[in-house]
């Protein structure tokens, strides 16, 4: 018995210890550049918009995958220049996590994705169109936060051919395929067949059936290679992947909005909201764009999102 | 969305598993527990081919125990699914051949399916060739040497004493060969148009909470994968009872055993 209890404690001890590297390993301080600023007093005079002059602190999140870190990274270390107390806590895990960090205040910033955090808060959402998903998510968003205005970067799903299909069938959007897709395979993630803004959609919308449809891991290598090598015809791949660029893939045009728009965009909480904060964020979304988000995750590959970041901001003076 | 009605409630298995359209449709368990059988047939058969023949020769001969039996123990810690990625990425699209199998190999999957095959079969040959070469080795010399003796030649040694007497040993590197196999030939799902009862549980990764693709097909699918173990290790267990000779398994029935002391008594008599 006493051995269970030994065996019971060391394995706890251990997970503890990992889980202490996990967030150890993945949170840092950034302390803002000297003579940045003080810390917000609440005398500070307030703006036009209403928000604190100060720069205030904020501690950033992100979600559990490359592109999101980097966002935080790049937005956090903008913030930072402009003289806010930054503190870091990415790669937090899936939205229902870190949505739940956010509302508890571990963390007061969160770079997110227009549609996709719509469809979470509301499942019966139908806004397409970065307007209509930009006006839908303020009203369905939690009063404590706030969303600042959206960068023209999306990370959304594309129906994506390589240069020659499109050439051979003139493809320029997903309504083209209409007469040709009988005889095409699709590949896409295995949820892409049943949900939404997935097959149905593309029936519904664009009156496109694809022959065959086969399961495969959203934008993964071997999605890209299946279509390089004509297993596959049309893939579901992110906009942001950088193999659509690589291997000239063609990114067919979704002009009837079947995909709901992806714009990045900072969710804050309101309560921690500073002037500096919302001009650094701002500043940093009018420059991002869809390419040169494909561009700089590319460029981390599996090193490091934050040198990416601060390089990237370095070149377009918002370092 | 509440904890309780996330998709994720063992009860939503039960409720999966009694739809018919579960069982017979056309991405149902059946369809995909007949490849996944056939995968494995297919992948124990090869590396029973190449395993086999190597182990005896090897066992034999007593040469190049070190070299195969250190390059099969290699193998061994091949990891499945990084091989699968990495030939699904760098092999199969130099394989033009494409082939229709009706009911195993859909079209253009060829390139894959020998991909997948490839990997089960460096799976299932260090088992098998491991205990081929140990149940030759562990065969009593003076068997051997008596069947020299007899004048028997090499081959009639390997075929009439060698084989028989490692047939336990090798009947158990089959059995966990195949055990191995019908485990891990869930990773064929990887490779496009592929199947396997892999299918269900990598499909579900992407939608848990759905209540037809989800959770409960991923929970099935696994309990199929399990229950298929276990089916094919009394099938195996079976045939072994079969095929090993009772001099060397000892499994005499009650009347056989009561004569051999009879025997003995009367010899001691004499």
């Amino acid at each position: 018995m006493k051995r269970t209890y030994l065996f019971a404690g060391t394995l706890l001890a251990s997970a503890l210890a990992l889980a202490a590297c996990g967030s150890s390993g993945s949170s840092n301080e950034t302390t803002p550049p000297a003579g940045g600023g003080s810390t917000p007093s609440t005398s500070a005079p307030a703006t036009e918009t209403g928000l604190p002059a100060g720069p205030g602190s904020i501690t950033v999140g992100s979600a559990g995958f490359t592109e999101n870190v980097l966002l935080a990274d790049i937005y956090g270390d903008a913030m930072s220049a402009k003289g806010v107390k930054v503190s870091k806590h990415t790669n937090i895990g899936e939205r229902p996590i870190y949505l739940k960090a956010l509302n508890d205040g571990s963390i007061d910033f969160i770079p997110e994705y227009s549609g996709s955090i719509l469809a979470y808060l509301d499942t019966s959402a139908t806004a397409k169109t970065p307007q209509d998903v930009e006006a839908a998510l303020k009203q369905k968003l939690d009063s404590k936060l706030e969303a600042l205005p959206y960068s023209p970067a999306q990370d959304s799903d594309t129906i994506t051919v390589t240069q020659a299909t499109a050439t051979k069938y003139n493809l320029k959007s997903i309504g083209d395929l209409v007469s040709v897709a009988s005889k095409l395979t699709l590949g896409a993630p295995a949820q892409f067949k049943t949900r939404a803004d997935g097959v149905p959609a593309l029936k519904s919308v664009y009156g496109v059936t694809f022959g065959r449809f086969t399961p495969l891991a959203a934008g993964g290598a071997i999605t890209v290679t299946a279509l390089k090598n004509g297993t596959i015809d049309a893939a579901d791949i992110f906009s942001t992947d950088s193999a659509i660029a690589k291997n000239g893939f063609v990114t067919l045009t979704d002009p009837k909005s079947m995909f709901a728009a992806q714009n990045i965009v900072p969710i804050f909480n309101k309560a921690k909201l500073t002037q500096p904060m919302a001009d650094a964020c701002n500043a940093v979304s009018a420059k991002l764009d869809t390419k040169t988000l494909a561009d700089l995750v590319a460029k981390v590959g599996t090193g490091d999102p934050d040198k990416v970041a601060k390089t990237w901001l370095a070149s377009v003076g918002l370092g | 969305m509440t904890a309780a009605d996330d998709g994720l409630d063992f009860s939503r298995v039960g409720i999966w598993l009694n739809d018919p359209a579960n069982w017979w449709g056309q991405n149902g368990l059946l369809v995909h527990l007949r490849e996944h059988v056939y995968y494995t047939l297919i992948a124990v058969v090869i590396a029973m081919i190449i395993a086999l023949p190597l182990g005896l020769l090897i066992g034999h001969t007593g040469r190049g125990v070190v070299l195969v039996a250190g390059l099969a123990n290699g193998l061994r810690a091949v990891p499945t699914l990084g091989a699968i990625v990495l030939l699904v990425l760098w092999l199969s699209p130099k394989i033009h051949w494409d082939v229709t199998v009706p009911a195993l190999v859909p079209a253009g999957a060829m390139p894959y399916f020998i991909t997948v095959q490839i990997v089960l079969v460096i799976l299932a040959v260090p088992p098998i060739l491991a205990n081929t070469y140990a149940g030759v080795r562990n065969v009593d010399p003076a068997v051997r040497d008596a069947a020299k003796g007899m004048g028997m030649t090499g081959v009639q040694v390997v075929r009439k004493v060698e084989f028989p007497n490692a047939l336990p040993l090798i009947m158990s590197g089959i059995r966990s060969a195949t055990l191995q196999v019908i485990a891990t030939a869930t990773v064929a799902a990887y490779a496009p148009f592929l199947g396997g009862l892999g299918r269900l549980i990598l499909d579900a990764n992407d939608q848990i909470t759905n209540p037809h693709t989800g959770y409960p097909a991923m929970v099935s699918a696994g309990i199929v994968v399990a229950l298929l173990a276990i089916v094919a290790d009394f099938v195996l267990i079976g045939l072994q009872r079969l095929i090993v000779s009772r001099g060397v398994s000892g499994r005499f029935s009650r009347r056989a055993t009561s004569a051999v002391p009879v025997a003995e008594v009367q010899l001691a008599q004499a």
